[in-house]
């Protein structure tokens, strides 16, 4: 009889543990821009880390007002996955917003103090340390930049250059018509590397299969900032996983929550290298000889090996 | 034979089909060649037509190929509006030699660059009108093309961009593109043209190859198939020759398809032809021997006469002689000239006659012909009728020729007599000579046999009743007559015809129905003019006086006395014998004394040659010569040569006979 009441007794506490455990935070409501695959990633990382008791939006197929729907859910926090998500949760005052996913929020922050956010992209300062860790003799970085889509970030790279006594060699441009001259220009500044920012009109399919040939004709390696860019020439890419960030939102949400941290307040991201052994080959870089680029670097030690097939 | 050797010496296609007769090998490869070159013919109208589609749409393919990497490389390009870039990226593709210049234009029709290798880049088409064939959505790349050149457009797309940064650092690639310009590729033709030649340079060699290659194959093919038929022609065409029976050869085929069956017949046919060829000709031996009685029968009469005539001479002669002896008055000597020559003359008639009757004398020998037919004339004198006037015309040329006297005579005496024949109551008969030049034509139409060259001629001219052209066709066949059985044989001029062919002469003949027949006989003139004489030596007067015994045997006493008469005359003692077993006793009797033994072969009781040995017996070394009035065919049938004994042809002239005697004596 005692060892029966003993098993109910049990059961009842695991239940009420892991019931408890569900309202034990608040619940929050995901808005995702778009359902691809970084952005489902990024969802997954913030369910490890923040709960399961989430409710997803995607904003591309969701018919209804999202603003409406969510004022009538009053979740305790709202994850803003992607700059359209952001864009449909900005007027929203009263609850707090994670964002992720999102390159530049600096339009959005201004008026908005219940805004947080992990960044997209890793540091500056920790890009250039890989950089200078993993191609010591490169000095001279080299970028391109649309004043208008990358000025911020071009600002931030400037005073993380200065932090690791790196010179930045930069080239403004306006259209992507311009960008042809800008690569010819920057290459004769001799530059030790280019550094790849995600801009729009700098980047596009048909500027990066030029600047990818160009600037390896000139033997000056290409630093991106997302491992996709690898197969298409360039010999490093610095980035943040998708699942790490929607972890560290997560984890940012609870802490928000639970008032441990003071509004408005934006994170880097953990930082991830990755190499293309191919290209670091046929550039002659030391970085292929000693093996440190043949494997992925960084928070998970266990991504795979890079392949151009993969 | 002449097509077969040319078909195996491999002729030329043209040369079987306009130069060689009609034939089943002109028909079976005629047959393999029209179905090779429908076939072949049709395989190359198939696959020039393929080739050539494929020539071009390979042309256009790789147009459309260059198109399609220029106008992805000229993204940039077009994108930058850089024109150096444009022109850095067409520079590779000018490398092609049918690329003549590539134009790139940007969306709003502005020519951004020309890169080209021809000053004036002939351009079919503007920009605006492929812009308008965009828009009523029509396909790209466009191919517009003249004679000369061809023009491939393709518009020039990029790539919409990233819709967002985000999406750039998600590597999410955009799709969507967008018209940024056009790239035309403009293209030499004459490319194609080059290509299109050049396959039928390969064609026509290969067609050579496979023509050279199939002929031998199908010439092969054919021969095979018509080749025991060649064979057979070419055994049957012997048939056209084919009264030379006994040079018909069986042909050498065996097997039991249809040129098997076909062989396996006309050998048949040839052992049959053969063999009655071998009947045909016992049986005109036959009736030779019977034609040549007839011929004899006619010389009879005529031999009677002149014989007559001879002993009439001879007879005459010997009564005044008699006479004038028993008067013991002097005797004119040119009676004894006249006995010795009309024997002469009867000597030579029976040599004639029996060389005639016996088909000898065949060698030949240079003869005038002005000489043969005088004797000829003196000769038909006896047997033709007395109201048939001869007329000779003998040519001051006096031609010679190579002949024998008794074909020669055979040969006019059947003229002669079917001239006679043909004037059964009487006319004129012109016998002439001459000589004839013979071209090479004239000789050709006479008959293989004739050679071309210069021919003694004989005319015979008579007036009798004339022939018809169906006789005419028809008087050198063998028994052919008109005559009628009983009197004709039908062989007469066959003979002749056979006989101057022999000599490879020939006979014209021209006749007019109920005006005459003019016969015209060609023989070969002999290269030398002299004619062998035999001049026999009569002449008693040198012939020195001999001494000894000679024992004579013979059966006809005159023969005896005449013999004895002479020997002794020239110092010889003579003792006679009248047959066979007598002259052996005679011997006997006097073997010491007889020196030489002269007999007759054939005698009573015991002939010449039995004789000869049993005196040969008593004694060994005696000397004996014969003498014969027979010929020698006579003597040879009855088992006697006269080959190895010392003989005297009778009659014999008194000085032949004592020379002869001297000479054996001496020996």
């Amino acid at each position: 009889m005692h060892r029966k009441a003993s098993i109910y007794i049990f059961c009842f506490l695991i239940f009420f543990t892991s019931y408890s455990n569900s309202f034990a935070f608040f619940s929050a409501i995901v808005v995702q821009s778009i359902k691809v695959e970084p952005y489902n990633r990024a969802f997954e990382g913030i369910k490890s880390s923040y709960g399961n008791n989430l409710k997803r939006i995607i904003v591309s197929t969701y018919k209804g007002d999202i603003k409406e729907y969510i004022e009538e859910k009053k979740p305790r926090i709202i994850f803003a996955i992607g700059e359209w998500a952001l864009s449909k949760v900005l007027s929203i005052k009263k609850i707090p917003i994670v964002y992720l996913m999102v390159l530049n929020p600096y339009p959005f922050l201004s008026d908005n103090k219940n805004i947080s956010g992990v960044s997209m992209l890793v540091s500056p300062q920790k890009r250039f340390e890989y950089i200078k860790k993993y191609i010591p003799h490169a000095k001279r970085i080299g970028v391109i930049y649309n004043p208008k889509h990358s000025g911020y970030m071009y600002k931030e790279l400037c005073k993380a250059a200065k932090k690791t006594q790196m010179s930045l060699v930069a080239k403004k441009v306006f259209s992507s018509q311009d960008v042809i001259d800008a690569i010819k220009e920057i290459s004769d500044d001799n530059i030790d590397v280019f550094l790849m920012l995600p801009d729009v009109t700098v980047i596009t399919p048909e500027t990066l299969s030029f600047m990818s040939l160009f600037f390896f004709k000139k033997s000056i390696p290409i630093i991106t900032f997302s491992e996709k860019y690898l197969k298409l020439g360039a010999l490093m890419a610095i980035y943040s996983d998708p699942f790490h960030i929607g972890v560290q939102a997560g984890i940012l949400a609870r802490k928000i929550l639970q008032g441990k941290v003071r509004l408005p307040v934006i994170i880097w991201p953990k930082g991830k290298l990755k190499i293309n052994p191919y290209v670091a080959k046929n550039l002659s870089l030391p970085i292929y000889e000693d093996g440190k680029g043949m494997r992925a670097h960084g928070d998970n030690k266990k991504d795979k090996k890079f392949s151009p097939h993969n | 034979m002449e097509i077969i050797k040319k078909i195996k010496n491999f002729p030329l296609i043209t040369e079987i089909f306009f130069q060689m007769k009609d034939s089943l090998f002109k028909r079976v490869l005629t047959t393999f060649i029209t179905i090779f070159m429908s076939f072949f013919l049709t395989l190359f109208i198939f696959y020039s037509c393929q080739q050539i589609y494929s020539i071009k749409s390979s042309f256009i393919r790789e147009g459309k190929i260059l198109i399609d990497v220029l106008a992805t490389n000229s993204r940039l390009g077009v994108l930058a509006g850089n024109e150096k870039l444009l022109k850095q990226e067409a520079q590779g593709f000018l490398c092609q030699p049918y690329v003549i210049g590539i134009s790139v234009f940007s969306k709003d029709s502005l020519l951004m660059s020309v890169t080209k290798h021809e000053q004036n880049l002939p351009r079919i088409i503007t920009i605006f009108q492929i812009n308008k064939r965009l828009s009523q959505g029509g396909r790209p790349p466009y191919i517009y093309e003249t004679d000369r050149l061809m023009e491939i457009w393709n518009p020039v797309y990029i790539s919409i961009g990233f819709k967002s940064a985000e999406e750039l650092v998600l590597g999410i690639m955009p799709t969507k593109t967008k018209l940024a310009g056009w790239v035309a590729l403009s293209l030499d033709k004459s490319e194609i043209s080059k290509k299109e030649k050049l396959y039928f340079l390969y064609f026509l060699i290969t067609l050579f190859i496979c023509i050279s290659l199939a002929y031998f194959f199908m010439h092969r093919a054919a021969l095979r198939t018509v080749g025991a038929i060649d064979m057979l022609c070419e055994y049957v065409d012997n048939f056209k020759n084919i009264e030379n029976v006994e040079a018909l050869q069986e042909i050498p085929m065996e097997g039991e398809d249809e040129a098997g069956r076909v062989a396996k017949l006309i050998n048949e046919m040839i052992r049959v032809l053969k063999k009655r060829h071998e009947e045909k000709k016992k049986l005109e031996t036959q009736l030779l021997n019977a034609q040549k009685l007839e011929a004899i029968g006619a010389l009879a009469g005529g031999i009677a006469h002149d014989f007559n005539n001879v002993l009439a001479s001879v007879m005459g002669s010997g009564d005044i002689v008699k006479y004038r002896m028993s008067k013991r008055e002097e005797i004119d000597p040119k009676f004894v000239e006249a006995i010795i020559s009309c024997s002469k003359r009867a000597r030579e008639m029976i040599v004639e006659l029996l060389k005639y009757a016996r088909g000898k004398g065949m060698d030949r020998y240079p003869l005038k012909l002005n000489d043969q037919i005088i004797m000829l004339k003196k000769m038909a004198s006896g047997f033709l009728n007395d109201d048939i006037e001869i007329r000779l015309e003998l040519s001051e040329e006096d031609p010679v020729v190579v002949s024998n006297a008794t074909q020669l005579h055979q040969v006019l005496l059947n003229m002669l007599t079917n001239a006679q024949d043909a004037m059964p109551k009487g006319g004129r008969l012109r016998i002439a000579t001459g000589t004839a030049e013979i071209s090479e034509d004239v000789a050709r139409s006479k008959g293989e046999w004739v050679n071309p060259g210069k021919y003694g001629v004989i005319y015979i001219e008579d007036t009798g009743t004339g022939m018809d052209e169906e006789v005419m066709k028809n008087i050198f066949n063998p028994f052919f007559t008109t005559k009628g059985p009983e009197k004709g044989t039908g062989l007469g001029l066959y003979n002749c015809f056979n006989i101057v062919k022999e000599h490879g002469g020939f006979i014209d003949v021209e006749s007019v129905k109920g005006k005459g027949t003019f016969f015209k006989i060609y023989i070969p003139l002999s290269d030398s003019k002299e004619v062998v004489v035999e001049k026999e030596d009569d002449s008693l007067i040198n012939i020195p006086k001999g001494s000894g015994t000679i024992l004579v045997a013979d059966d006809d006493p005159f023969v005896r006395e005449v013999i004895k008469a002479i020997l002794t005359e020239f110092g010889y003692k003579v003792i006679l014998a009248v047959n066979g077993i007598d002259v052996i006793n005679k011997f006997r009797d006097n073997k010491d004394e007889v020196d030489l033994v002269l007999m007759d072969i054939v005698m009573p009781y015991k002939h010449g040659k039995s004789a000869q040995e049993a005196i040969r017996k008593i004694k060994p070394g005696v000397k004996i010569i014969f003498m014969s009035g027979y010929p020698d065919y006579v003597l040879a049938e009855k088992g006697i040569s006269t080959d190895d004994i010392e003989y005297i042809q009778k009659p014999v002239r008194a000085a032949t006979l004592i020379k002869k005697i001297q000479q054996v004596l001496k020996s």
